[in-house]
């Protein structure tokens, strides 16, 4: 938790070069790397409606533009609205509607009528006039886009003149004719408008004759009348709550309304589950459970859950030329002992799988080699913020520590285990908190952020039966060890240098 | 779900058509009516704890970042599709920086993984929209106001006419008017400014304003009391309603205002497309929205055109406007849209296999793009 | 950064067989209608309202001081009538925050001086951030991010929230200490 309402101290660097706490990391088990938000792919898994938590069908979700079809959100304030019922005694509703009340534990008064009301900002569907609904979801007259009709000539206009020039292709293929154009223009880089050129221009359209849609086309018509300003815009007072704020318009892209007496509900938009996959592979790295209001995932290889987190208990003031003391947590997440053994940044092995196509280009220069069909580029650019120049250095205890698995029923025994040892604060269960140095170069100037980077070298079981034919490929899969040696980079957040 | 997706990759997918606005973009499906969403180019940087405008980078690497977050809101919390594997109509001026296109197109192909981008311009969408062949685009959007002839599907690149004269001219010029009103200088944040600007301000006749220019006082229209949570409300005065967007149509030597750069692309143009031209405008970009916009341009270019050195060099003197099938804001994206959905095979994209062999993009300005391909040129180049 | 450490003064808090550790300087009303189901911390100055209807906590929840936790109540063309709150396990509540929810689940986090209005649905796994107003009969669902006023989601959560939250509650609680005669 203390992730989510304190800076970041302690940032591991992903296998693509970016700085992320460990809560935002995921764990590929199959190329045993460390992956982030940044370079992985993220995809769609499913539709809901984050105010009434219902599943909806992708395909539904697509016909009803992603829509829910029973929650409308404030056109005012965008809070959701509220289903309020009145008694419709008509002469009454006044009085009903003061007292509110909600439907079903009512009398059941035939005449019941329903209407949406913000408890945010207090607008309701009355406010702009529309009409009591008999029935407490859905029924809610919709609009429809003013400019979908002409939006709709020009479609057709244009995908018959697109198939007209696809035909005209085909003929001239089938004639061998290869004219093509001596010069590259912009007519080619947007669609069609080489083939409206011709048409324009009175060409002859290919033998078919020209489609009706072409023929019954009317541009459109210009005049020489603009939009002059209303008569009163210099006599008539500005009420501002009666004009609408660019938030309030553009929340409705086909209408945007001007005044707020034309502001509608807004179908809540739906929100998506999303699953992450890693790129390299295409192995999932998290899945949601379908369920909305299930926080379970079928699939979840977090960072958090299989690689040593580091945490800083305490550090004192970072002072050029100095030593100070750092206190640190190591925790093993995973289900199997652990061995981690803290190292210079500099001493991480170069591990081969580096050799792994890093960037594009090389990836794109082995594809070109293979003369294989070009391969998808599988990593991103290398972001910002890779190797950030640490300010100071930890010095690592050089033993190996051996951290024990993970035991839920551990937390019960509540005494930590203190080790006289120097280094070896406390162990208790799979914890254990370390008492390490830090040199600070005395050229460092004060000011300036303080950081150390840290390296770990951890052995890591892997659960997963490796798979029988990608071989080499993955990181050194030989067939029998499961027991893997990995090695990750933290930097260490630890103030500003002081003077 | 799965399965169903698998089969939709028989049929192509709907494209998804991007428009990436100074200030605003907008983003939906080809074929729509409308965009999905029009929201500010912003999102929420979670190490910065603010919201960061996309085009606030100083490096390739932060405007990579930059659009790789923004994109990601797009896709996952407003339109709600896979990006992979799906086609993206990218809306973009002429004039947008190399280094932003090709940075675009390594995000999109590279991170998105897209199965192809179309490059549009954003005159010639407009155009579609009217389906007239030629129209003139006056664009008006957040920084820049573009003016391009497009005749018969070709941009007249020789008479583009481009000045800092939109939104951000209106609102400086409206922050400094305020100043005047209340006395103070008011510091208001861009939103306040974009909110009062909205809600208050619109685009005074030719003839106020040039009493306004001579002196003179005409009766102002009513001022208005605008407040603002935690102070003392602003006085916004008729005469700051009515001038907010006086730079807009301010002439000096260089005859850069508005209507000025209408009437030169016109001039540049040649000359048997001027008359159509000045019979097929279409003013268009948010900006444009403003109450009385249109009808002051009209005005003045009617009034211009019988000025000097107008009045000997052009001879048209007829102006006809359009009106697009869509919000002035959305007007470009429209034409994505119909463009998009019109050539659905997607014959025009640059497919991601063509890019990742050849990793750069075409662009007018560019030599190896715009040489006929039997100039000596290519024989030395192999 | 590792938790540090909070002192209290052992005569001011009673702990329970089950380990809730609840001051005394609080205000809880009918006391018989609210259940803490276990190593739930009450801080001082903390108001909860039993007298309304009924308040149950999961485990690990900690009120901080200040806070006020009370039954959300609806208003019917016949009067007023309360509704139980329930709350799951794992649930922090910041310091001066009221919270009128119907339903707060488990790893939730609500910061300081936050306002949750009557009848709001808390789904397991969000985070309400500090000074935030959460207007009535909201739904925040899981893994969202709430902030502002009214709140609105800004971002999403790791993953790994409940695990947080479990870590960090239970943490808390064991950094809760009396303090010992020196």
């Amino acid at each position: 938790m203390a992730y989510l309402t304190q800076p970041d101290y302690v940032k591991y660097i992903c296998s693509c070069g970016q700085l992320k706490p460990i809560t935002s990391l995921y764990f590929c088990r199959h190329c045993l790397k460390i992956r982030c938000g940044f370079c992985i792919c993220h995809e769609v898994d499913s539709h809901y409606c984050a105010n009434c938590l219902e599943n909806m069908p992708s395909s539904e979700a697509r016909l009803k533009k992603n829509r829910c079809s029973s929650c409308f959100d404030c056109p005012s304030c965008f809070h959701t609205l509220s289903t309020r019922a009145t008694l419709a005694q008509p002469r009454q509703a006044a009085q009903d509607a003061a007292a509110g009340g909600d439907t079903k534990v009512e009398n059941k008064q035939p005449k019941k009528m329903y209407y949406l009301s913000c408890f945010n900002c207090r607008w309701t569907s009355r406010d702009v006039g529309i009409p009591d609904q008999p029935v407490a979801s859905g029924g809610w007259p919709e609009r429809t886009n003013p400019f979908t009709t002409r939006m709709n000539q020009l479609l057709d206009y244009y995908k018959a003149i697109a198939q007209q020039e696809k035909q005209e292709k085909l003929e001239r293929e089938r004639k061998k004719f290869a004219i093509r154009g001596k010069y590259i223009t912009l007519t080619d880089k947007t669609g069609l408008t080489g083939a409206m050129a011709r048409n324009i221009a009175g060409l002859p359209s290919s033998d078919g004759g020209s489609s009706s849609a072409i023929a019954n086309f009317v541009a459109s018509q210009a005049s020489e009348d603009v939009d002059e300003l209303p008569e009163d815009i210099y006599t008539k007072e500005v009420n501002l709550k009666q004009i609408t704020s660019m938030a309030q318009r553009l929340a409705s892209p086909e209408w945007q309304p001007a005044t707020v007496s034309r502001l509608h509900p807004l179908a809540k938009l739906l929100s998506v589950k999303r699953s992450q996959r890693c790129r390299a592979c295409d192995h999932n790295l998290t899945k949601p459970e379908y369920n909305p209001g299930s926080i379970k995932f079928k699939i979840e290889l977090l960072a958090y859950y299989h690689v040593p987190e580091v945490k800083v208990i305490s550090f004192e003031t970072i002072k050029p030329g100095e030593k100070s003391a750092l206190l640190i947590k190591l925790t093993n997440p995973t289900g199997h002992e652990m061995q981690v053994r803290l190292l210079q940044p500099e001493d991480l092995p170069q591990p081969e799988e580096r050799e792994e196509p890093k960037s594009i280009e090389k990836s794109l220069e082995k594809s070109l080699n293979l003369e294989k069909e070009p391969l998808p580029e599988t990593v991103p650019d290398k972001p910002s913020g890779v190797r950030v120049p640490a300010s100071s250095r930890v010095c690592p205890p050089s033993m190996t520590l051996s951290l024990p698995q993970r035991d839920d029923a551990a937390e019960y025994d509540d005494d930590a285990h203190h080790d006289t040892d120097d280094v070896i604060l406390w162990r208790k269960s799979n914890k254990i908190a370390l008492r390490l140095e830090v040199v600070t170069e005395s050229t460092v100037a004060s000011g300036v952020p303080a950081n150390a980077l840290l390296a770990l070298e951890y052995s890591y079981r892997n659960t997963v039966p490796p798979p029988p034919t990608a071989g080499g490929t993955l990181a050194g899969t030989t067939p029998a060890p499961r027991d893997h040696t990995l090695y990750t980079t933290v930097l260490l957040d630890l103030g500003v240098v002081s003077g | 779900m799965a399965l169903y997706e698998g089969i939709a990759l028989i049929q192509e997918k709907q494209a998804v058509v991007l428009d990436l606005g100074t200030d605003y973009t907008k983003f939906g499906f080809t074929g729509e009516a409308a965009p999905r969403c029009i929201i500010r180019s912003e999102f929420w940087c979670t190490t910065e704890r603010r919201f960061k405008r996309v085009y606030d980078y100083k490096t390739e690497e932060e405007l990579y970042e930059n659009l790789v977050h923004m994109l990601h809101r797009l896709y996952f919390r407003h339109v709600l599709v896979n990006p992979k594997e799906r086609k993206v109509v990218v809306v973009e001026s002429l004039l947008t920086p190399t280094l932003f296109r090709e940075t675009l197109a390594k995000v999109l192909f590279t991170h998105y993984e897209v199965s192809g981008v179309v490059w549009a311009d954003s005159p010639r969408l407009c155009a579609l929209t009217l389906g007239t062949p030629v129209a003139l685009i006056v664009s008006i959007g957040a920084r820049d106001a573009e003016v391009a002839a497009v005749v018969h599907a070709s941009v007249v690149l020789r008479a583009l006419q481009s000045q800092p004269l939109a939104a951000r001219a209106i609102h400086d010029e409206l922050a400094r008017l305020l100043d005047e009103d209340n006395g103070q200088e008011l510091h208001l944040s861009d939103h306040i400014i974009e909110d009062i600007k909205v809600k208050t301000c619109f685009v005074g006749s030719r003839e106020r304003a040039q009493q306004w220019a001579d002196g003179e006082q005409p009766s102002p229209a009513r001022s208005v009391q605008y407040p603002v949570a935690g102070r003392t409300a602003i006085t916004v005065s008729g005469r700051t309603r009515e001038l907010a967007a006086k730079p807009l149509f301010a002439r000096d030597n260089e005859l850069a205002s508005l209507p000025d750069i209408v009437l030169q692309c016109i001039m540049q143009c040649p000359i048997d497309a001027r008359r159509a031209l000045a019979e097929n405008i279409l003013v268009t970009g948010g900006t444009a929205a403003m109450p009385g916009l249109k009808a002051r341009l009209a005005h003045e270019l009617r009034y211009l055109v019988t000025q000097p050195p107008y009045s000997s060099r052009l001879m048209v003197r007829t102006f006809k406007f359009h009106r697009a099938p869509a919000h002035d804001n959305a007007c470009a994206w429209a034409g994505g849209a119909l463009g998009g959905a019109a050539d659905a095979a997607g014959t025009r994209a640059t497919p991601r296999d063509v890019y990742a062999r050849r990793r750069r993009l075409r662009d007018w300005v560019c030599l190896l793009d715009n040489t006929p391909p039997d100039h000596p040129h290519h024989a030395h180049q192999l | 950064m590792e938790l540090q450490d909070t002192y209290y003064n052992k005569s001011e808090y009673v702990e329970t067989a089950s380990g809730n550790k609840v001051s005394r300087q609080t205000v809880l009303c009918g006391s018989q209608n609210i259940i803490l189901h276990g190593k739930v911390i009450v801080q001082s100055d903390a108001i909860i309202r039993g007298d309304l209807a009924n308040v149950k906590t999961g485990r690990f929840c900690i009120i901080s001081k200040g806070s006020v936790i009370r039954p959300p109540f609806k208003k019917f063309s016949k009067g007023v009538a309360f509704f139980p709150l329930q709350m799951g396990d794992h649930v922090f509540v910041g310091e001066n925050t009221v919270v009128n929810a119907a339903v707060v689940g488990s790893y939730v986090y609500i910061g300081k001086n936050v306002v949750i209005g009557r009848r709001c649905v808390l789904k397991d796994c969000c985070m309400i951030e500090d000074n935030s107003v959460l207007p009535a009969e909201t739904v925040v669902p899981s893994f969202a991010r709430y902030s502002g006023s009214p709140a609105r989601l800004i971002t999403t959560l790791p993953e790994a929230m409940p695990d947080l939250m479990s870590e960090f509650t239970k943490s808390y609680y064991q950094h809760f200490l009396p303090t010992t005669v020196n």
